[in-house]
């Protein structure tokens, strides 16, 4: 067997795992989950800046989508608090979180082996979020390469607009931003369709396949997202000036939980 | 017809027609749409203005200096660049009933203004309202009210819509007074009152949490051990300017460890 055969074979089987998969899959939902996909990354980073394309909200409208917003929320809610501190101004964007979030709740609901549930405080199901969640943020950051590229592509369009300071056709403006919500979109729909894929194809099965020690360790992940966002808040406003806030609140929350 | 009434000879606004207001607040609010590392959202601040210049049907040596004029760098907060889009229509308008000799005072207002806004949205939006807004999203969740969290989100949704409204027609009335209303001790109590709101929720949410997790039979003492021992990590990290994700993924190691002891 020659090296071009022994490639190929692992190619077709790295392309069967998930076409298999896909096509066990509710097509009608999938289209859906794309569609939104492509409308809150326009949000994201395009049009509008709602915020309905963070964490939380979009998990909640992938698993509404898909027919389970407690899947929506299992996923939403730890990554939200994980991203907390990342700051989409200008450069400084980082992550591409909103394909990675749909696709998570998608491939949950969709093609999960058991049941997610809300990264909470026990059972088995801790384990197989923190599995989801590490698949989440490699998706998130490898996103975050893709949005530069677009970016980048953004400069040679601009540098375009330049015609329109010799022969006044200011609707070319119009045109090139056009041409740019279009390829926002159009990588918010590629990204969740290429998420999903991966994550239902191959991160999700993967998952009984792993030894015990790291589906413990998977386990632990998720308590991870809580003591992050405070220290996320606490870094972004100073911890000079924030801890007696922070020890304020926390103080407050140990009570409420305790008398409830 | 322009939209614009061009025959007042003093500095007095003319009227935007609500038609043209409304095609100029929907370009602006893809202000970032075409954001690129050289010049960041010039494309996005002309498209915006496109409308107004079409419109009001300038002589082409006129478009080409309006055009040249503003296709430089441009940046500031998208939340509130309507402020800048509004004044500076008014100070083209003015500009252009004057002959053209208020072309630097347009190009200085825009630079500077845009800086003065991109520095206090960063605050009070990014810094003050965001996590505020999103914790207390992510707290309701937590409570088992995922759809007020996002009826909370979708709350901020609509207002922020008004705001680049309402910044649009504020900017365009006041012109260069921008600069009065910038110096407004209102905002930095607004950004004080948000950020203070964020620290707190932040602390009552980890609270809750640990109550939760040392309750959890589950979970327990070692539970809250690992959380409260690795989020003092993770913080370092995050404080070395790391992505969170990327700090999530480095959580994992020292969770293998762990699971192994």
């Amino acid at each position: 067997m020659n090296a071009a055969s022994v490639v190929g074979a692992l190619g077709l089987a790295a392309l069967g795992g998930p076409a298999t998969q896909l096509l066990g899959m509710p097509w009608p939902t999938v289209g859906l989950l794309v569609a939104l996909g492509a409308l809150l990354s326009l949000d994201d980073t395009a049009w509008g800046q709602t915020w309905l394309g963070q964490p939380l909200p979009a998990g909640l409208l992938a698993g509404l989508v898909c027919g389970d917003p407690q899947a929506g929320v299992a996923v939403g809610l730890p990554f939200q608090l994980v991203t907390l501190g990342n700051l989409p101004v200008g450069q400084s964007f980082t992550g591409e979180k909103v394909s990675a979030t749909i696709a998570g709740v998608g491939s949950a609901v969709l093609a999960s082996p058991a049941p997610v549930a809300l990264a909470g405080l026990g059972g088995e199901a801790r384990g197989l979020t923190g599995w989801l969640l590490l698949g989440v943020c490699l998706l998130s950051l490898a996103g975050n390469k893709i949005v530069q590229l677009e970016r980048g592509t953004h400069f040679a369009w601009m540098l375009e607009g330049h015609r329109t300071l010799w022969d006044g056709r200011v609707e070319r403006f119009a045109r090139l931003q056009m041409r740019c919500l279009l390829t926002t979109a159009l990588r918010g729909a590629v990204m969740t369709a290429a998420a999903l894929l991966l994550l239902a194809g191959f991160w999700l099965p993967l998952y009984q396949q792993l030894p015990d020690r790291a589906t413990r360790a998977c386990a632990l992940l998720p308590l991870l997202a809580p003591p992050m966002a405070v220290a996320a808040v606490g870094d972004l406003l100073g911890w000079r000036h924030s801890w007696r806030w922070i020890a304020s609140g926390l103080v407050a929350g140990l009570l409420l939980a305790w008398r409830w | 017809m322009p939209a614009a009434d061009t025959s007042a000879s003093d500095s007095r606004p003319g009227r935007l027609s609500a038609w043209l207001m409304a095609e100029i607040w929907a370009w602006s609010l893809a202000l970032q749409a075409s954001w690129n590392p050289q010049r960041m959202q010039n494309l996005g601040l002309m498209a915006a203005l496109a409308p107004w210049v079409r419109h009001r049907r300038l002589p082409l040596p006129n478009v080409r200096r309006v055009c040249r004029r503003h296709y430089e760098y441009f940046n500031t907060n998208p939340y509130l660049a309507g402020f800048v889009v509004g004044g500076l229509l008014r100070l083209e308008e003015e500009n252009e009933r004057a002959g053209g000799r208020l072309n630097r005072q347009v190009a200085v207002f825009r630079g500077s203004v845009a800086r003065a806004l991109a520095s206090l949205g960063d605050q009070l939006i990014w810094l003050g309202l965001q996590p505020a807004l999103l914790l207390a999203a992510c707290g309701l969740a937590w409570l088992g009210r995922p759809w007020l969290g996002l009826a909370l989100v979708g709350a901020f949704a609509l207002g922020q819509l008004w705001l680049r409204w309402r910044g649009l027609a504020v900017g365009y009335r006041l012109g260069l007074d921008i600069v009065d209303m910038l110096s407004k001790p209102g905002w930095h109590r607004a950004i004080r009152g948000c950020q203070r709101a964020s620290m707190l929720l932040a602390g009552t949410l980890a609270g809750a949490y640990l109550v939760a997790l040392a309750k959890s039979p589950a979970a327990g003492g070692a539970a809250v051990a690992w959380s409260l021992g690795a989020g003092a990590a993770c913080g370092y990290l995050l404080h070395r300017r790391l992505p969170g994700e990327l700090v999530f993924l480095l959580g994992l190691p020292l969770a293998l460890i762990l699971a192994s002891l």
